[in-house]
């Protein structure tokens, strides 16, 4: 195509100028998502949120000296589970929930403000694992791992605090073991937690987190 | 024991309909306005008017199979976020456009961490992340050249992706040359307005 522009392009118009001069009569076609796109969006945006544990902790204290400071109401919309293919056909769900940073404190990390992730508790008569759903977290800093966490309550106490590992693929997590001896039922309320880990070998909780959210 | 209840009431509801109106007095697309009040329509809306946009721009970037889950994620996140949607800075296109970017460049980098997390980062991978933001930008001008009206639209199509100068276009639709570089340089001043996105 010739330059025959005869008037003077500001610098804005010059670079929608140059993105114009380099695209194709493709880049005009949209390709169509499939219907399960939207299937899932429905289906998060339905669901209302539980009960999410308020956990304030200090980093290195260990996890059965830490002080629940209790239950939040979070009444904000919440994600339904959204089944994908590949799990195996004797997985049953017995419970689900959805992460969310419930930043201002001292206790969540603001890399975590506006991410979240559905997870699943799925059982098989014999194990159980947390699978991810939906999962938008973000990148931690370099010589910082994700990792993901069960937190056991009674009484507005943690009773124990359980690592299930670090995160590696942050938008597709896949599926981690609950150990053998995590009873569920010991707790009135289970939470699952995504916390910032310094590489340093201090296996506790690092006391800041960047989402969580009760399994029902 | 150290206990309190925290409550976090839902932020006062604006009305649909007050909403709407006050927008639509300030030039802001409907849609739009509807979105930031949760209106349970307004995601439905949202996704009709622009999923195809972002699932294009996420399949081209990551592949169809991540575009499926990135594309939910994109929308989902644009949701639980939209009290901070300031329809004055910006449309929903491009603040979707700027989510679905930071969403790709994550899953990029979460590939690479996944796939050999000693390597250092290349130049293959910084230059998937700036392929993705090109395409994006594309992507959002091509969104913008759809809302333009029908003459400025076909105008500029014919000057940009059929190669037509200035002459041959006016010869084409038989308009004056004045109107068709009027048309022009309204057109691009269109387009970088859709484009604009200021909310965060």
């Amino acid at each position: 195509m010739s330059d025959d522009n005869d008037f003077d392009l500001n610098a804005e118009e010059a670079e929608l100028d140059a993105i114009l001069r380099s695209m194709s009569a493709d880049d005009l076609q949209l390709e169509t998502p499939p219907d399960s796109v939207w299937g899932g969006i429905a289906a998060a945006a339905e669901k209302t949120l539980a009960p999410v544990i308020d956990l304030r902790s200090r980093r290195r204290q260990t996890a059965i000296r830490w002080t629940a400071a209790a239950a939040a109401i979070a009444l904000v919309a919440g994600f339904a589970v959204v089944l994908t293919n590949g799990s195996d056909s004797t997985d049953v769900e017995v419970a689900s929930a959805e992460l969310l940073y419930l930043g201002d404190g001292p206790d969540f990390d603001p890399v975590g403000e506006g991410r979240s992730a559905n997870v699943t508790l799925l059982a098989d008569g014999e194990d159980e694992v947390v699978r991810f759903e939906l999962s938008d977290l973000p990148s931690a800093a370099d010589g910082n791992d994700l990792e993901l966490w069960l937190i056991g309550v009674t009484d507005g106490e943690i009773e124990i605090i359980q690592t299930l590992g670090v995160v590696d693929d942050l938008s597709n997590p896949g599926s981690f073991d609950v150990p053998d001896d995590f009873d569920r039922s010991a707790y009135d309320v289970v939470a699952v937690d995504i916390s910032i880990e310094p590489q340093d070998g201090v296996e506790a909780h690092s006391g800041v987190s960047i989402v969580r959210g009760n399994l029902t | 024991m150290n206990t309190t209840f925290l409550e976090r009431p839902p932020a006062e509801p604006l009305h649909y309909d007050a909403v709407v109106n006050m927008a639509e007095m300030n030039g802001v697309p409907a849609a739009d306005a509807a979105f930031v009040t949760g209106d349970e329509s307004a995601l439905r809306q949202a996704y009709d008017a622009h999923g195809s946009m972002i699932y294009t721009f996420c399949s081209r970037a990551l592949g169809p199979e991540r575009a499926h889950d990135v594309t939910q994620e994109v929308f989902l996140s644009a949701w639980r976020a939209r009290q901070r949607f300031e329809p004055s800075k910006g449309n929903l296109a491009a603040w979707l456009t700027a989510i679905a970017k930071n969403r790709i460049i994550d899953s990029i980098r979460s590939e690479k961490r996944h796939s050999d997390r000693r390597a250092p980062e290349s130049t293959e991978d910084l230059g998937r992340e700036g392929e993705a933001e090109t395409t994006g930008d594309r992507l959002l001008v091509a969104d913008a050249l759809r809302t333009l009206p029908e003459r400025p639209r076909k105008i500029l199509t014919l000057h940009y992706f059929e190669g037509l100068t200035h002459p041959e276009i006016s010869v084409r639709t038989n308009l004056p040359l004045g109107t068709v570089k009027s048309d022009i340089r309204r057109g691009l001043a269109r387009i970088r307005a859709h484009m604009e996105n200021q909310n965060v």
